[in-house]
This record gives C-alpha cells, structure tokens and sequence, in this order.
C-alpha cells in the first residue's frame, strides 16, 4: 500500500474478530498512529477504538460487553529472555537452544485458540519437529466420551437456532456467550420454545429447569430432545465427561447441537490437531505438580488465567522453563523467562473457526499486517532443526485440513460420516456427585459456590462484576442486609472475603460468582456465608489467615 | 460535485485532512483520515447501504487537525451537538450533507439480494433508489430493482429510524447536496447545491476557482421538484411514525420492563450514540450498579430521560443492541413529545439543549 495517510495521523484499519469468546463476532480495530493526540495508552499500545463490522454474518456488528471494550484490552506483550527485554529473534533463538536441549517427554505445547489456524499450525509443525504434540487441552474430555465425541462436531449453525421449535440451553447466554441472545430472540419471535437447564432463571427462557452441577439428565423429566430440537451446551475446561456423554446418548440420534466453545478459535485448532495425541489441562497441570514437566510452550493460551485455583502460580515454579508466544501482556507473560512477543491478534492475517463452524479471514481494511507471530513460529521451527514455512502454504493446508469454505457467508461442514451408533458410555463414567463433590466445610450452613464463566474471566480481564449472586431465600436465610456485604469463607477455611452480593433468580444453596474469587479455588467448592458489618464502599477486603495480620 | 468540493479544499489547503469511505466491497466500507487527494477520487459515493458513525469518529482526533466529510443530515446533527458540547470545534470542521431517503443494515441487505433479488451479493457493483425502488447493478450491467415498500413490509428495507427520519436534505451542515431537484439535462452529471453557511460558500468558491467544479443558478421548477421530493419523504415519514409509535402515556412500566429484559449491559448504545459527549463517568454509567434489583436499570432509565433533548434518531444504538432492543425507538418515545412541544429539532442548528437552559431554581 502506499503511503496515503498524512503522517499526522497515520489509520491502519483491520477487520478481525474478537478474542473474547469463540462465538466469533466480526469487528473492526482501528489503530490511529499520532503524535498529535495529547492522549495514549499506559503501556505504550497506539490509540484504539473499535468499529462495528455491520456485514459480518456472525454478529451483524453487534458486541457484547467485552467486545464493546475490546480496544482496552489490548496491551503489547515485549519480547524477554529472563525478564531482560530483547529482539523477537533473540527470544526466539532462545526457546530453540531451550527446546532442542530438552527431552520431547518433558516438553508440553499448549494451543488453546488464541490464535490464527495459520498460527496454529506452525506450532503443530514445532510440535512434530520435537516429537511432541500441540495441545489444545480438551482431548482428555474427548477421550472420555470415545466415539460419542463425533457428535460435539459441526452440526447446528446460529441460523439455525433462530429457525428452531424448541431449544435446551445448557449453558448462561446473557453472561458466557451473549451474542448468542439475539439468535434466540429471533427465535422466540417465530414462536421457539426455549427452556434453560442450569441454577439462574433466564428471562428468554419459557421454562426454567434448575439443574444442578452435579445432577444427571436421566433424572430429569423436562428434558426431552426431538428433531426439532437444538440443544446448545458448551465445551470448556470444566466441561465434565459424564454430562456431556448423557447429553450425546440422550439427545444424539435426534436432536442437533451447537456447542460454543470459550476460546476464540477452540474450534479450529480442534479440528486442525485432532489427529494427535494430546494431553487435557489436567494431564499438564499434574506434570507440573510432580515435576515431570520441564517445559511449558504457550502460544496464546495462558494457562494462568485459565486455571480457577491461583495457586497454579505456585506450580509454575516446578518448571524449569516456561515459553510464552504471546500477542498481549497477559498474566503467562509474567512467569515466562522467555516472552516472544508477536503482533497484536488485530493485526494478524489468517483465519479463525467459530464455534458454528464458520471460517473467518482477518485482514487490513487499511494498513499492513507484519505477520511478526508467524514469522516467529517459522524461525523458531528453523531453530528446532525444521524449515521456513511459507504462509500462503500453510494458510491452503489449514483450509485444506479444516475442510471449510474461506467464504465467510458459506458454512461448509465436511461430508458428514455415518453417526456412529450410541452406546451408554455414562454409567462408566465416574459419578458427578463424587467429582464434584465439593471440598471443605461440610457444615450445615455451608452451600456451594459455582463459577458462571464469562470472557472476562477467561481472558483474565477485570469488569465491574465483583459480588456473588445468591437467591432471594438465602439473602433472608443468610440476614444479610441490602447495601452492605457479605463474609464469604473458603472450603479450607483459611480465606474469608467481604464482598457485595446480589440477589438473582436462582436455585438456593448456591452462590455464583463471574469473576476469580480467593476462596473458591475449583468450579464447585463449599462455602460459609454470613453478614458482615462492613459499610459499603468500603475497600474490599481479603483475609487469608496463614498471613500474620 | 461532492468529490470536487472536499478535492479542492483539501488540494488547496482549505482542509489538511478529509474522511473518505474506504471500500472493501459493495456492503462494507470504513471511514479513513486522508490528506491524499487520490484517496478522495476513489472513496465511495453512494452510503445507502455503509453505515458509519462520524460523530464519533472525529471525536479521536481531539481536534488537532481540519478536517472535512461529507455526512447523512443525522450525521451532521450529531456533529453539530457534539459541538454545542464543546468536544468537536466547529471552526475545525467542513460539512458537506448529503440528501437520505434512509439507510439499509449491510448484513440485510446482503441477505436480501441473494434471497429476495436472487442476485449474487458479490456480484453487485452499485445501488442507487429511485422513484421508490431499490436497484442493484450488477457486474455485467444489468440492473435489478425491487419496490422499497415492498421490501419493507418484510422489514427488509430502510432501518426503522430512517423510516421516520424527520430530516431528509441537511440544511444543517455547510453545504446540502443531492440529486433531488436536479432537472433531466444534467441527470448523472449534476448535483443540487444548498449553500447553508459562509463557510459553505468559501469551500464552494474555492472548488470553482480552482476548477473543480462549475456552478449555475438553480431554476425554479428544479427547486420546487427538490422540495416535491423532499415532501413526499416527510409524508412517508410521518405516516410510518403513527404506525410504528404507540404513544407513550398509553404505555406501562411493565411493557418498557419487557422491551429491555434482555439487555446484557455492554453499553454499546451509550459507545456508539453521536450527541453523547458524558464519557465512561456519565450518570447513566455511574448511578446504575450491577447489585442493584430495579425493576428496570437505571442506566436505561437516565438515558431516557437524558436523550428527550439531544436524540438526533439516527438509530446507531439499534444498530449495536446484541440483543435487538428497539432502542431508537424506546428513546424517541420520550424525545419526540418534547421536541415536539419545544419545536426543537436537535442538531439542525445552533439553539442551546433545551435542558441546558433549565435553572435548578425554576425547578425547585
């Protein structure tokens, strides 16, 4: 492109998608170069605002909370090597001696879908190179399920929500995928029956089934799939095999699905690695424990944020090497003695997969891509003894394995093979009641605390969502009095937060939070709670009594 | 004659910068800084179908520089507000408003040229309305054209807003050009050309001194059939607006608690909304707590109540609702019964926000 824009104000203009889920909603990041601007950004990111891709066939334009905020969660990640900042081919050459030295045994990959399929794909490459898989994380759920796994595949589309009689819900649209919601305003308007399986009252549902984390969908009566019906559920890192296995052997040889996926292109890097052997979250997690894993390589997937038990933190000291590839600061970054940091995800070309199987291309609308990310996955497969890979090569085998249209108003699902038959599998699958049980204070007064993910909280991104919701009942069961707080104490009972409560529509017995809480260190956990005397608007207050007060 | 205008203000240093419509394909464009004159010749001429949002997009340069555009009469009354804000220095800003019978969602109307056309969207190379249809041109030069009010009684025509859009020909910016009233020896060549403001006529002067452009007087007869065109618009308008608007009174709390029940709280219609000029500490934002259990949020609520004298109805927060609430309309429920009785048309000229003028006292 030649140079048209006054170097006053230089635009570059991309069409990408957000990285806030895998919903895959279009956007525009327009990042304005300036000297003239009094104002800029903290951590030295050029000025950005988003705009609204209104012909994206995903969102139409439309942007949920983080989406609307996007531009601010972007801060540049800088290249290190043992926190002294450096080159990307310095840290890159770096993570290759790293890399070649260690034991392929001792090494894990980690993709999660924070990137590019072309991206991805090279890491997959290094992967092969060293002997060792990319993990994308979910395999270990996948593996549980065997052949029922095929079923979490392509298969209902957005359009086909809106187009539904009756839809099950099993997952929270307004605060995990919220884009979804319009789809189902759609579809109730054409006369859908929605009924929501989970703890809070959804206002688009027409029926509201509580259903506990630990309940098993054969015991519910309310849940009767059809063909007419799509079911939408999600798979994420606490997604449990038990309950996908019965939601497959209930639902499989009728109805349709659409499972989102958290990650902004947890679909595509599935379909692009799902010939290899992987490990889950766990199995990484438990190597690091033990210290059987030596090093850990991230590419845009930071395991940190992730992790609901902080004390992760802890357990990335067992390693004796972290690699973090990252296109933004994130927590991963800090615990990394090598950081190769490449262009933000806005600026990348290549394409991401939603979670409706839908293939999108990022691209400039004005300005230029400098492919730093995939440039540096080349050198570092150069550095591992591979060779240079070519990007459009590489973008053509994505498509190729993806088997997708790069047509972004075309779904192309691959030829469906026959179904394979569905064969109980879920009684073998340990029971949820002991999975989940939940640890610690098994008291009468005790109830359980459950994470309803949002993008904030995978994404390790603060929003304005720092209370617990409890019902009405528990409010009163509780005495807790409206304006002020509330104790929370953990299931170890060392740690006791003050924090802000909120009364919603849901079960008793149950608290929720959207965002990390100190003393809830797993998805279900047991909790105390009780009136605190703190004024509100006071500063929020975490106890943990191994910490001398 | 809108190409020559922001050519020869910005060649002749009127303007160090305009904004031009950078297409990437029939349905998608974006809005781009330029001080290259080429980039002015390419941009995009016709917006039916490319919405963007000025307002706020001039809003980030901060006023360091002078800028020129060329915008939909909404456009330029959100400019215009943002000015009586004091956020956009009008003495840094060109506009140059352009005629609008409405606007069409881009997604839409894909959707419809495919479905309702049968037309490859891809294969589309221009649009224009005419005598009340919408006609798609494809690559090999043939046209197709369907009854706007047809499409639009499948709500696959004009966004609703632009449906009851009280102003057609933006009278309100420097100059107001369009092809109404353009009489048959000059159709395809000609522009009718409102001069609304002295800066309007030195940028006027200056594109035919500089040889961009050649003015004649307009007749008579070409003015009448400017405003013919202009009436039967407000006509369509007013009549949608009965249609459409249940009046407020006959509304109870129950039905707005309804209408926003799904509201997931991106704040998106706040982001996007062109007179709004509070910033992230707006009372909206700050007074509404996600604890809080009102029947229906404050944030909502204040917006209401504060856009009664500064909505301009351009529809931008509907176009951004992910849950499809009819925001513009909810909004002009409250706005059109007091601009109504103020005979306050906001952003069309210079007159203070009628709640500015309120003193606390009289209140009291």
């Amino acid at each position: 492109m030649t140079e048209l824009i006054d170097p006053k104000f230089k635009e570059n203009v991309y069409s990408t998608v957000c990285y806030g889920c895998g919903f895959g909603c279009g956007v525009y990041m327009r990042e304005l170069e300036t000297k003239a601007v009094k104002t800029g950004t903290s951590c030295g990111a050029p000025i950005l605002n988003i705009d609204y891709r209104k012909v994206s066939p995903v969102n139409q334009g439309k942007l949920c909370r983080f989406g609307v905020q996007l531009a601010s969660h972007y801060c540049p990640a800088v290249s290190s090597v043992e926190g002294k900042a450096v080159s990307t081919e310095e840290a890159v050459l770096k993570a290759g001696e790293i890399l070649k030295k260690t034991s392929p045994s001792h090494i894990a990959l980690l993709s999660i879908g924070g990137t590019t399929n072309e991206e991805h794909l090279a890491f997959m490459k290094i992967g092969e190179k060293l002997g060792t898989p990319a993990n994308t994380g979910m395999t270990g759920l996948f593996k549980d399920i065997g052949k029922l796994h095929a079923y979490t595949g392509r298969d209902a589309t957005y359009d086909d929500v809106e187009t539904a009689k009756k839809i099950y819900l099993f997952a929270d649209p307004y605060v995990s995928y919220p884009l979804l919601i319009r789809r189902l305003v759609h579809a109730k308007q054409k006369g859908a029956e929605i009924v929501s399986f989970g703890l809070k009252e959804l206002p688009i549902a027409s029926q509201n089934v509580i259903l506990e984390p630990d309940a098993s969908l054969y015991d519910l009566s309310e849940f009767k799939p059809d063909e007419e019906t799509v079911v939408v559920s999600d798979l994420t890192p606490y997604t449990h095999a038990k309950r996908l296995a019965e939601l497959v052997e209930l639902a499989g040889n009728k109805s349709k699905f659409l499972f989102m996926r958290p990650f902004m292109n947890a679909t595509g890097v599935g379909y692009l690695s799902k010939h290899t052997k992987q490990q889950s979250f766990d199995d990484i997690v438990s190597q690091m424990e033990t210290g059987d894993l030596k090093v850990l390589v991230c590419l845009d997937s930071d395991l940190i944020d992730i992790c609901l038990n902080e004390n992760i933190r802890e357990t990335f000291k067992n390693l004796e090497h972290v690699i973090a590839i990252s296109s933004r600061d994130s927590s991963i970054c800090g615990f990394a003695d090598v950081v190769i940091a490449t262009e933000p995800f806005y600026k990348k070309k290549g394409s991401v997969m939603n979670s409706e199987g839908r293939l999108i291309q990022t691209k400039a609308a004005a300005g230029e891509m400098p492919q730093t990310g995939f440039k540096a996955l080349s050198d570092l497969l150069t550095a591992v003894g591979g060779s240079a890979l070519d990007f459009e090569a590489v973008s053509k085998e994505a498509v190729s394995m993806l088997g997708a249209s790069v047509d972004e108003y075309k779904i192309l699902a691959p030829e469906r093979k026959s179904a394979p038959e569905i064969k109980k599998i879920s009684d073998q699958l340990p029971d949820l009641k002991t999975t989940l049980k939940a640890e610690g204070d098994s008291s009468k007064d005790a109830i359980k605390h459950v994470y309803l993910p949002t993008p904030f909280l995978w994404n390790g991104v603060v929003d304005n969502d720092n209370y617990i919701e409890l019902s009405r009942c528990q409010v009163k069961d509780f005495s807790l009095l409206k304006g002020f707080t509330a104790d929370v104490k953990c299931d170890c009972g060392e740690i006791t937060k003050t924090t802000r409560f909120k009364v919603s529509p849901m079960a008793d017995g149950y608290a929720i939070s959207m965002r990390k809480q100190p003393f809830a260190k797993a998805f279900v956990t047991n909790v105390v709670i009780s009136r605190s005397l703190t004024k509100p608007n006071e500063p929020e207050i975490v106890k943990e009594c191994n910490i001398p007060q | 004659m809108v190409t020559s205008v922001l050519a020869g203000a910005l060649e002749k240093g009127l303007v160090e910068n305009v904004v031009v419509l950078k297409k990437s394909n029939q349905y998608e464009a974006v809005p781009v800084l330029t001080s290259d004159v080429n980039d002015v010749y390419a941009s995009v001429g016709s917006m039916h179908m490319l919405i963007s949002n000025p307002t706020k997009y001039l809003r980030q340069f901060q006023n360091d520089t002078t800028i020129a555009l060329a915008a939909k009469p909404c456009d330029v009354r959100g400019i215009r507000e943002q000015q009586k804000r004091n956020v956009i220095d009008g003495d840094k800003i060109f506009t140059i408003g352009l005629n609008c019978g409405g606007t069409m969602m881009p997604y839409k109307i894909r959707k419809v040229t495919e479905e309702v056309y049968g037309v490859n969207p891809d294969e589309v190379r221009a649009e224009e309305i005419e005598k009340g249809k919408l006609i798609l041109e494809t690559a090999d030069g043939e046209h197709h054209s369907q009854s706007i009010d047809e499409l639009e009684e499948e709500d696959n025509g004009r966004r609703e807003n632009c449906r009851y859009c009280v102003v057609k020909i933006a009278t309100n910016a420097d100059l107001a050009c369009g092809n109404w009233g353009v009489m048959p020896d000059y159709l395809g060549k000609g522009t009718f050309v409102e001069v609304m403001t002295e800066k309007g006529a030195e940028f006027l002067r200056n594109a035919v001194a500089g040889g961009y452009a050649e003015v004649k007087e307009a007749s008579e007869p070409a003015a009448e059939a400017r405003g013919k065109v202009n009436g039967i618009m407000l006509k369509m308008s007013a009549k949608t607006k009965e249609d459409i608007f249940v009046p407020l009174k006959s509304q109870t709390l129950q039905e707005f608690k309804k209408e926003l029940e799904n509201c997931i709280s991106c704040g998106a219609c706040k982001a996007v909304c062109p007179p709004c000029a509070c910033g992230p500490e707006a009372k909206c934002t700050v007074f509404n707590d996600p604890v809080d259990n009102y029947d229906i949020s404050l944030f909502h609520m204040i917006r209401f109540l504060h856009l009664m004298d500064s909505c301009v109805g351009c529809g931008q927060c509907s176009d951004v609702c992910p849950a499809d609430i009819p925001l513009a309309r909810l909004y002009r429920k409250f706005a059109d019964p007091m601009q109504d009785e103020l005979n306050f048309i906001t952003g069309m000229d210079d007159r203070t926000p009628p709640f500015f003028d309120v003193k606390l006292e009289e209140v009291q």
